[in-house]
């Protein structure tokens, strides 16, 4: 019998989403005729506001009855939980007070006028929180941030909505950290704990202390052998997208890779809850996770020029007039003013055409002159062009006078001079750009000297010219 | 006069009695009617669309004009090497010690029990590996001895070791692997590459397609083809023998400048027509009749091997005038040199099945190991040296893999070694345009039956191009026939280890 009625609460609880929608109706059809009945001289309305109220109060304590069914499934996330709760049962209440202030009987007792303004400021109050009680409830089951995610872009920026963004894990001198407090714990609060922590304990399993990690769930412990396989802590993370038993649950933040494997790596290491990161042993491939979460690099390296300052609107007519010429002018990415320029099919593109892209200089991150006609005499104008990030100089007169002048760039970190006249000589200047990672010097005449070396460690220098010895493979068939 | 003006005045009052209730009634179930079948057309249309996208414009003269991905890409141009039949991880990639132990043993049923197979029936026998395998580099990727060359650089390569399908014949997995679909009808990666990005040197098409191996592949051009997007986004073939192009050259006596009248004249007919009609085709047909006539000089430029150096021949292994995987290799680096925006190479002759001597997996296989050994690994270190491989995805890879059963046609002995059709895992490789260096991601059980930790599936590999290429797979889409379709259709998962 008990189990029978634990079920039919459970399904009762089910016509929450049915039954939400009619106090939310009938109350705000009621709101409408008490406005009409206040300033309008004729007011046909009470007994229709009587009969709404009395039904909306009724719905609504019917749908906070059913919702207190539903929350009791779990879950949710239960700050939003608490606020719909709350909410929806203050809607309740007021309109059940409503429903009393506007009865025949109490309006025989000649109400003075400041009461029935009273209960009409009431009536405004009850559909306010009407209002921030949906929204919970659309929270809770879209998930944060749903409402204004779907905003328009111009519309976000005027009313300054911030992207939603997950707060990095950011562990400095990892290889000092507690293992367990620093990273594994962090980890399993960041993902695990809206379900499995101090309020709610989803399949009776909790994760915030090292003695519930021990304990494991109602299907037995999570944490097995020391062996990440066998452990449902691990196993159940790596199972296929859409299985049912997968963690965590569909529509909820996924955890990212790098966080599984450090979790199968403490596992595997003996799930310790008081060693250091420098006590265990680490593959390459987690030292190098570690490493990541010093900066938090995993994710603020996904997006490319993220950091840039923002660069001013591009001017049409000239951006046309240009792209007629044969420059392409590229914007990196939609709704962004960073560009890429290209002149691969106007090759007379010389230093006077380059003078005139300063008028875009703020724009420009990529720019690909290889096989044009710029000499020397451009890099006095590349060096005040700030944004560029990737210099593509190949198959140029350029040589060796210049490149002293490209020190004031900045962000640059790519910069291709295959098959130009530069030599170590003029490389040498390279050594004092702060993001430079790669240059490229192929088919240039000295790149073999002695002097290059030098520059090799702070930057990386590809002198190409690869070879592949010849092998029997090559040749002899079967 | 005044007795005229009176008589028009009767009858047009007269004409606007006769419109009674019942006429316009009748006259609005008509319209309301047209005007649904209108809108009901127009959905049909696919092309009339392009507006209520918003993230794409399609500029109608010019379709091939760079455009914007969503967020900036780190790759710009994409190589993709297609081994066509499917090649063996099991021999290449995918080491297993304990096949080698189980080797002519018989399969256990609980391998087979609710498993298809293209060509095994009853109870294959193990097939141990044909290959030793070493580690190699610094991130100690296994690499067997079919390919010395390319275990030279397995640093600059990630490895996905247990990507699978859900096709097991060659065409529709082709398809699946180059479509998204394994049905026909939809557009190709490289189509849709080239309808987001466009192309930015507008005198080359923006996706070209190079085929060797002595046939093209299973699924014929359906696998470079455009599907439902307008058709100047299909990939173009070219030869690696000959022409380029068929009939690229003016004939006699045509001059450039009687060349540039006669596509003048046609292009305005074709406006005129446009104009009326405004079907797309019509202007795919204009632009590809404007990048025909610059083709005329860039195409046998870009396509003209002989000029290399040498010491480049050398490198790829390449011999000009013949039809080869390493010539097309070579073609593809000059192809994105020049600013092509998807290169896809089909080499054919992978489908090791062991019913000749070609196609077994100990001898015919190994030769096409050979085959590509020298030019895939030669293409890496050429687009590295020229700094192109910082923006270049290459992406290797077949459209299934193959079991670590020995092959068994019709439950019987074959004459050679051979592996069949294989779904469940099977290795891509990928490398530059924002691919992390050496990892290799996933990992299949002891027999390389089944990928056991890091599965990906095809959408997830499109979904990661996608977006090396600074496209949100989720959001590239194209209206067609009422909804918005995608390269991942509804799948598709980033697999973040390798980028």
């Amino acid at each position: 019998m008990m189990v029978f009625l634990e079920e039919l609460m459970a399904f009762l609880g089910r016509f929450h989403p049915i039954l939400v929608h009619l106090p939310i109706g009938i109350l705000l059809i009621a709101f409408v005729m008490a406005f009409l009945e206040r300033f309008t001289k004729e007011n046909p309305y009470l007994p229709a506001i009587r009969l709404s109220l009395l039904l909306g109060s009724m719905a609504a304590v019917f749908a906070a009855l059913s919702g207190f069914l539903l929350s009791r499934n779990g879950g949710y996330e239960i700050d939003v939980l608490n606020y719909h709760q709350w909410l929806g049962i203050a809607v309740a209440v007021c309109s059940l007070l409503l429903y009393f202030l506007y009865r025949k009987k109490s309006a025989a007792l000649q109400w003075s006028k400041k009461i029935v303004w009273f209960r009409f400021w009431l009536f405004l109050i009850l559909v306010i929180l009407l209002g921030v009680t949906g929204h919970y409830g659309g929270t809770l089951t879209h998930g944060k941030g749903y409402f204004l995610e779907a905003m328009p872009q111009a519309m976000k920026k005027t009313f300054g909505v911030e992207e939603s963004s997950d707060e990095l894990l950011i562990v400095e001198n990892v290889q000092e950290a507690a293992v367990y407090d620093g990273i594994i714990q962090p980890i399993l609060k960041q993902r695990c704990q809206s379900c499995h922590g101090d309020r709610k304990q989803e399949g009776g399993l909790a994760l915030q202390t090292k003695e519930n990690l021990l304990k494991g769930g109602e299907n037995g412990k999570v944490l097995k052998g020391n062996n990440s396989k066998e452990s449902e802590l691990y196993a159940r993370l790596i199972l296929p997208e859409g299985h049912k038993k997968r963690m965590p649950p569909k529509g909820r933040t996924p955890i990212s890779v790098d966080q599984i494997k450090l979790i199968a790596w403490w596992i595997d290491q003996g799930a310790s809850f008081d060693k250091r990161v420098s006590q265990l042993t680490q593959t390459k491939e987690i030292a190098a996770i570690l490493k990541k979460l010093e900066t938090g690099e995993q994710e603020a390296s996904q997006v490319l020029y993220a950091d840039f300052p923002k660069a001013p609107d591009l001017p049409k007519d000239k951006v046309d007039a240009w792209q007629a010429k044969g420059i392409k002018i590229i914007p990196v990415a939609k709704e962004n003013n960073l560009v890429l320029v290209n002149a691969i099919n106007y090759p007379q593109f010389n230093d006077k055409d380059l003078q005139e892209l300063l008028t875009i200089k703020e724009n420009i991150v990529q720019l690909k002159l290889g096989h044009t006609a710029i000499t020397d005499q451009a890099f006095s104008t590349i060096k005040s062009m700030p944004a560029i990030s990737r210099l593509h100089l190949e198959h140029t007169k350029v040589s060796d006078g210049g490149l002293s002048q490209l020190k004031s760039l900045q962000k640059l970190t790519y910069l291709n001079l295959v098959g130009t006249k530069v030599t170590a000589k003029g490389l040498a200047n390279l050594k004092d750009i702060p993001n430079l990672k790669n240059v490229y010097i192929y088919q240039t005449d000295d790149r073999d000297s002695m002097a290059l070396k030098a520059l090799h460690g702070k930057v990386r220098i590809d002198t190409g010219n690869y070879r592949l010895p010849f092998i029997a493979t090559d040749t002899i068939r079967f | 006069m005044k007795d005229l003006n009176k008589l028009i005045e009767e009858a047009q009052q007269s004409e606007l009695k006769a419109v009674t209730r019942r006429h316009f009634l009748k006259d609005c179930v008509a319209g309301i009617g047209g005007i649904a079948l209108g809108s009901l057309l127009a959905s049909c249309g696919g092309w009339d669309t392009s507006g209520s996208k918003g993230n794409l414009d399609l500029n109608a003269l010019n379709p091939l004009i760079p455009k914007s991905p969503h967020f900036p890409g780190k790759a710009k141009s994409v190589i993709y090497l297609h081994m066509a039949g499917a090649p063996s991880q099991l021999e290449l990639f995918d080491y297993k010690p304990a096949l080698q132990k189980l080797h002519n043993q018989p399969c256990p049923q609980s391998l087979l029990a609710g498993k298809k197979f293209a060509f095994i029936r009853g109870v294959p026998k193990m097939l141990g590996p044909q290959a030793s395998f070493k580690q190699y580099g610094e991130s100690g990727a296994w690499v067997s001895d079919h390919l010395p060359h390319f275990s030279q650089v397995v640093d600059d390569v990630s490895f996905l070791k247990a990507v699978h399908t859900d096709q097991f014949n060659h065409g529709p997995a082709q398809l699946f692997m180059h479509t998204g679909s394994a049905r026909l009808g939809r557009p190709s990666i490289g189509s849709w590459v080239t309808y987001g990005l466009g192309s930015e040197n507008s005198n080359l098409p923006g996706f070209v397609v190079l085929t060797s191996g002595g046939k093209t592949p299973d699924a014929g051009k359906s696998v470079w083809g455009s599907g439902f997007l307008p058709s100047v986004y299909q990939g173009v073939q070219c030869r690696s023998k000959g022409d380029p192009v068929l009939y690229i050259a003016d004939p006699e006596g045509m001059d450039r400048d009687m060349k540039r009248n006669l596509i003048d004249a046609i292009n305005n007919v074709n406006k005129t027509e446009y104009d009326t009609f405004k079907d797309p085709e019509t202007l795919s047909r204009i632009a590809q009749y404007e990048m025909a006539y610059k083709m005329q000089v860039a195409v046998p430029e870009v396509m003209n091997i002989n000029n290399e150096p040498a010491y480049i021949h050398e490198l790829y292994g390449t011999e000009p005038g013949k039809e080869s995987f390493a010539n097309n290799c070579l073609l593809a680096r000059k192809l994105v040199e020049q600013g092509v925006r998807f290169v896809q190479l089909f080499d054919w002759g992978w489908d090791s099945h062991g019913t000749n001597a070609a196609d077994s997996i100990d001898l015919g296989f190994r030769n096409k190991c050979r085959e590509i050994d020298r030019p895939m690994t030669a293409l890496i270190l050429d687009l590295k040296q020229r700094g192109l491989l910082e923006d270049t995805l290459v992406v290797w890879g077949g459209e299934f893999g193959r079991t670590p059963m020995q092959e068994n046609r019709d439950n019987s002995d074959m004459p050679f070694l051979g592996r069949d059709h294989h779904t469940d895992a099977y290795t891509i490789w990928m490398a530059g345009g924002g691919i992390r260096n050496g990892i290799s991601y996933g990992q299949t059980d002891d027999i390389g039956f089944a990928g056991v930790e890091g599965r990906a599936s095809v959408h997830d590999v499109h979904a990661t191009m996608l977006h090396l290429l600074g496209f949100d797979h989720e959001k590239f889409t194209y209206d067609f026939q009422g909804r918005p379709f995608r390269l991942t259709d509804v799948e598709g998962e980033l697999i973040q280890a390798i980028i």
